[in-house]
């Protein structure tokens, strides 16, 4: 496999560091399997009362837009960029960018597990689902198409003048990949979006949950070495007996979690996001400064 | 009776949440606010009536004796217990005239007969209820019982949602210690109470304590007979709880439906049930 290129995106005119911090919301809720436009109906709803409180990054979580067990109903649910879909979110953005889970359907009428960004000029498709779990309880690579890689994405967020973000986004599996990070690590992102549909499983004493642990131990331990910020958002709610345990937290870029967690219900958390602490983790801890990918590349090649 | 095979130790207190939390999730999501469920006296029933007390108002909560007259008045006794336990006002439905209405004209019967005619009589109770109460039915079973084929098909495995059938009956014997039923319900040998003296472990021939542990290498973890075997379980005891999966592997599927369609349904026309919720 050919490692990836580190790709350096121009985002050095303005490292932000005198500005005020923006505010991110987790909104963690439970969709409704397979309905794509009372879906789309609660976002807006959600939408136009935090963008009017001056929220500047309102996070949703994976397929938020339809529910996770879509089975059969992939291709009745999906969306693609055709403005009729998304007239009513734009409307209620005003100056917020909304990242929202749903299914993506190509010009090809290929249909992958997306990360749409929802602002009042446009909407675009930020990330598309690379690693699809086919095992256990999961069926995804049944239903849906690859992304096809992990790219950063810039983000205009905050009052004007917009501050630029460099986002990099995964979805739910993604993370259990540690190149997914690692690639857009070396994309020098600022924060991760993490969306997720996380079952609850694992319900051994002293080790429970099994699910929470892992994506407990995964965020902190990837904003610490990446020293960027992990916002994770999970959905709660049940679908044919599973437990989504919601649990939506923001970890700051050295490791620490910025509050508690969410719990298990329906929930809006509201933190925020500072350039000024990404600058002073990167000084404290310069591992971005000293990483060298160059060298790891040069030893897959041989390898 | 709680177990002391550590990977069936369960934290009790998380099970109980999400169990809850399922219930009402899952019954009001489609529309309803009542559940029915059959109160036998046993651990299975009882937590099954817990885990509704704290999910909703106990108006909203149809829990059903359905005794046979050979049924033990501890069964019913132990299954009172429980409903003053949780402050829940029972209903009853004796099935005995139905029951010996139908077998009047063929005595001979065999008990398991008679057995599977009683479970079958009680889910139809249960479904009269459903609709009178347009309450959602809450089944029993457990996942021992479910692997191993024991219970009876479109009778006690009849059910729109079951809370219990991802744990082990050792596992619910924790549950009903964590949800403080009563100690008799806690305490007493597992019985479906078809007959008289009936006990699920000398029936089935060996006890849920080894059969749990069993499954849970075979199903959860994957492991070969073999590989239990030299875990110090016996070959023989292995081998016939892994027959009785197989065997009774057509209770817990939709019937075999013909293929000839494009689409058929649960093989290639798949939803959620919960499609819409």
């Amino acid at each position: 496999m050919q490692p990836h290129p580190p790709v350096i995106p121009d985002i050095i005119n303005h490292p932000g560091n005198e500005l005020e911090p923006v505010r991110i919301a987790l909104v963690q809720i439970a969709p409704i399997l397979g309905s794509r436009d009372a879906n789309l109906e609660r976002h807006a709803a959600i939408v136009r009362e935090l963008a009017g409180r001056g929220v500047h990054l309102i996070l949703f979580p994976e397929l938020s837009l339809t529910g996770y067990f879509l089975k059969d109903l992939v291709p009745d649910v999906a969306c693609s960029l055709a403005p009729q879909h998304w007239a009513a979110l734009q409307e209620v953005c005003g100056a917020s960018t909304v990242i929202a889970g749903g299914v993506f359907e190509a010009p090809e009428h290929i249909f992958t597990n997306a990360a749409f960004a929802i602002t009042a000029e446009d909407v675009q498709v930020i990330h598309e689902k690379v690693f699809l779990p086919t095992y256990g309880l999961f069926d995804e690579l049944r239903y849906f198409g690859r992304g096809t890689g992990f790219r950063s994405r810039i983000l205009g967020l905050g009052d004007s003048p917009r501050q630029k973000w460099n986002m990099g986004t995964v979805i739910c599996e993604d993370m259990w990949h540690l190149r997914s990070i690692s690639m857009l690590a070396d994309q020098g992102v600022d924060c991760f979006l993490g969306l997720s549909s996380s079952p609850a499983r694992g319900i051994q004493a002293k080790r429970s949950l099994g699910s929470e642990q892992s994506y407990d131990a995964m965020t902190r331990t990837y904003a610490q070495l990446t020293t960027a910020y992990f916002a994770y958002c999970n959905r709660v709610g049940y679908e044919d007996g599973v437990a989504f345990w919601g649990g939506s937290r923001l970890v700051l870029p050295d490791g620490t979690l910025a509050a508690d967690p969410a719990g298990r219900g329906e929930e809006i958390h509201v933190h925020e996001l500072s350039h000024r602490a990404v600058r002073r983790t990167r000084i404290a801890a310069p591992l971005l400064r000293d990483e060298r990918t160059a060298i790891l590349s040069g030893e897959h090649t041989n390898g | 009776m709680a177990d002391t095979f550590s990977p069936l130790a369960i934290d009790t207190e998380e099970v109980i949440l999400l169990l809850t939390e399922f219930l009402r999730n899952e019954v009001e999501k489609v529309g309803y606010t009542n559940v029915v469920f059959g109160l036998s006296g046993g651990v299975d029933s009882a937590v099954v009536a817990a885990l509704a007390a704290r999910a909703f108002a106990k108006e909203s909560i149809h829990a059903v004796l359905m005794p046979y007259r050979t049924s033990t008045e501890s069964s019913k006794a132990d299954a009172l217990a429980v409903c003053t336990a949780l402050g829940l006002e029972p209903a009853t439905a004796d099935i005995t005239p139905q029951i010996d209405a139908y077998f009047a004209t063929d005595p001979s019967a065999t008990p398991s007969r008679r057995g599977n005619k009683m479970a079958r009589e009680r889910m139809t109770v249960l479904y009269d209820f459903s609709e009178k109460y347009r309450a959602l039915v809450v089944g029993t079973s457990n996942k021992s019982e479910l692997l191993l084929g024991y219970g009876t098909i479109f009778g006690d495995m009849a059910h729109a949602i079951n809370p219990l059938g991802d744990l082990y009956k050792t596992q619910v014997f924790a549950l009903a210690e964590a949800l403080d039923l009563p100690e008799q319900v806690r305490t007493k040998p597992p019985s479906a109470d078809l007959w008289e003296g009936q006990l699920d472990e000398q029936e089935l021939g060996f006890t849920y304590h080894e059969a749990d542990q069993i499954l849970y290498y075979l199903v959860d973890e994957r492991r070969s007979p073999e590989e239990i075997a030299a875990l110090g379980h016996e070959g023989k005891i292995v081998n016939e709880i892994l027959q009785k999966v197989k065997q009774n592997q057509y209770k817990r599927r939709l019937p075999v439906i013909a293929k000839l369609g494009p689409r058929t349904i649960d093989r290639d026309f798949r939803y959620a049930r919960d499609w819409g919720h």
